[in-house]
């Protein structure tokens, strides 16, 4: 099973934990979910039909963890309002990260949009990571968030239609 | 003037850098291993702690010195066995097959001890439980005397991933009304979470007949800010509800007679299309401090399919453990389920290897067919099934009509 396991790291780890990465937003987090993909493809891979490729299947059961984990992160938060008064504040858990490393050593303007990325809904966001960042083509992407096409095109357009507002809304000082 | 357009930001998101990962693939492999590992231990060690009868302990370990005889070259279940398999194997959907088949060897010791004891235990208990347990249903059919004034409300399960259905008898009995009366008929300890209703209400039908639904949006802001998938569940708590009163659509206005506006999903500024979830199969699923299951529909979280669900596959995810919901198989795994038939309205199925289970989960089986056929558009179905002629209240043999409500309260 090792074998298994070190050809399935060689070939999409550092895209999965990428992707991840880029929806959370925090290291600790994105390794605990990344190895959480791991186990739930061994625990289903003979439930894996073929209709997608191995590829678009991981990012798929990758875009299940992050959701589930931003769903528990909700509930947390939901829970914990009273005592942090997060209610009035709507803060996500990634507002809150530090600047990774390679994100620092770039231009201000990649930082920037690294931010307005947050601003994003989490469906427009998932498909910039995925068809920008990640390089996917709109049907892997389509495949990967069981999507038809066109979805994924508008899903495309708005996103970045509202990036490219955001980002000179936040250059012009309106950012709030 | 702007400083960014859309191609400028379109190659800006193209030079987004690499984050690489700071650990090891060792890491990775020790952890994983580690904690399928510790969940095959978990679940072993769940089985055992029942009490099993000498004579079958015996059996099972009998049947455990054949198994372990026949698999003798193949060794124990490690995760890190079995190392010898070809990389490029995991190419396509066969090969992934061949994966399955090999974890499959690799862990028959395991899975023919545990199996063995466990057809142990089920046989023991189920010489128990057929003798002194009485079975329950989870459906009421348009037949029955006394379902005029039920009406069924949908909640979402704790992880917010599910919608249940509950049928509760209701006083009210305009079934519009009804929407606004949640509150009086679930019990305060009840297990699901109804606050969602307090954000909504029926207000009224519109000049063509539509039902007009009002939000309290700064309400459900206020108590759940920042969630897309609250939001989506809200909307699909409306949704649900029409759908089963076949309403078309449904309009949603805001205190002030406005559309609706949230923080994720955006403005509702048309009709929501009131829709129920088609075609997708029925499992069950636990509910905090009651013993017996619900039924629940699953949408297929897996991504792995995105082609319109046949009822074959529907009746193959009954049997599935889920790895994205709390649902549990509704099918026995060993149940052969064959389509003979199928007109527009009736579906005959043949049915092989029930004898394995017990009358109540025989039943569960074939009520949780009866909805998953009846989201296909099937009216009734009829079951064939060697040598029984009526599992519960169902006769085989004959049609049975699909069920008008389902998990009704008491």
């Amino acid at each position: 099973m090792k074998a298994i396991f070190q050809d399935l790291y060689d070939r999409y780890h550092q895209d999965l934990y990428q992707f991840i990465y880029y929806m959370v937003k925090n290291r600790t987090t994105a390794e605990d979910l990344v190895q959480e993909v791991y186990i739930k493809v061994f625990k289903s891979y003979d439930t894996f039909k073929g209709e997608s490729s191995p590829k678009t299947w991981m990012f798929s059961i990758a875009r299940h963890v992050t959701i589930d984990f931003f769903r528990k992160e909700e509930r947390r938060q939901n829970r914990s309002a009273d005592y942090y008064e997060w209610h009035d504040h709507d803060e996500q858990l990634s507002d809150v990260q530090p600047l990774p490393d390679e994100i620092a050593e770039k231009n201000e303007e990649i930082q920037l949009l690294y931010r307005c990325l947050d601003d994003c809904t989490e469906d427009q966001r998932v498909v910039v990571i995925l068809r920008y960042i990640q390089e996917l083509s709109i049907q892997e992407t389509a495949e990967v968030l069981n999507w038809t096409v066109s979805k994924v095109k508008t899903t495309q357009h708005r996103a970045i239609k509202f990036l490219t507002k955001r980002m000179n809304e936040v250059e012009g000082g309106h950012s709030g | 003037m702007s400083k960014f357009d859309e191609k400028e930001i379109e190659k800006l998101l193209g030079h987004m850098p690499e984050i690489k990962d700071e650990q090891s693939s060792d890491y990775y492999y020790k952890n994983i291993d580690q904690e399928i590992q510790f969940n095959r231990t978990k679940r072993r060690n769940k089985k055992k702690s029942k009490l099993l009868p000498v004579v079958a302990s015996i059996a099972a370990l009998f049947m455990v010195t054949l198994l372990s005889m026949e698999y003798l070259p193949i060794g124990n279940s490690s995760f890190d066995e079995s190392s010898d398999i070809e990389l490029d194997e995991f190419e396509s959907d066969t090969d992934m097959k061949k994966y399955a088949n090999d974890e499959q060897a690799e862990s028959s010791i395991e899975q023919g001890e545990e199996e063995s004891m466990e057809s142990a235990e089920i046989n023991s208990e189920d010489s128990v439980e057929e003798s002194t347990t009485e079975t329950f249903t989870r459906l009421v059919h348009s037949d029955e005397e006394g379902n005029e004034n039920l009406v069924t409300y949908f909640f979402p399960d704790e992880q917010l991933q599910l919608l249940i259905p509950v049928t509760f008898e209701q006083q009210v009995a305009d079934p519009f009304e009804a929407f606004n009366h949640v509150q009086d008929v679930i019990p305060e300890d009840y297990p699901l979470n109804a606050d969602f209703y307090e954000y909504l209400s029926f207000k009224e039908t519109d000049s063509n007949g539509v039902p007009v639904v009002e939000v309290d949006v700064n309400g459900f802001r206020a108590e759940y800010p920042g969630g897309s998938t609250v939001e989506s569940y809200l909307l699909q708590t409306v949704q649900a509800y029409f759908a089963q009163l076949n309403e078309n659509v449904v309009k949603l206005e805001n205190e002030n007679g406005e559309s609706v506006t949230f923080s994720h999903t955006g403005e509702i500024d048309q009709p929501l299309e009131s829709k129920s979830v088609k075609k997708q199969p029925y499992k069950i699923i636990h509910l905090n401090g009651i013993d017996e299951p619900f039924y629940v529909q699953v949408p297929d979280y897996s991504g792995t399919s995105i082609e319109p669900l046949s009822i074959e596959d529907a009746f193959q995810r009954m049997k599935q453990e889920g790895e994205f919901t709390d649902a549990a198989p509704s099918l026995p795994s060993d149940w052969s389920i064959q389509i003979d038939n199928q007109t527009d309205d009736r579906l005959y199925l043949s049915i092989e290897n029930v004898d394995g289970e017990n009358e109540q989960n025989r039943i569960i089986a074939i009520e949780t067919i009866l909805l998953t056929a009846k989201s296909f558009g099937f009216e009734n179905v009829v079951l064939a099934i060697d040598d029984i002629e009526k599992i519960g209240r169902y006769p085989i043999g004959q049609p049975i009509q699909v069920p008008t409500f389902v998990n009704p309260h008491n």
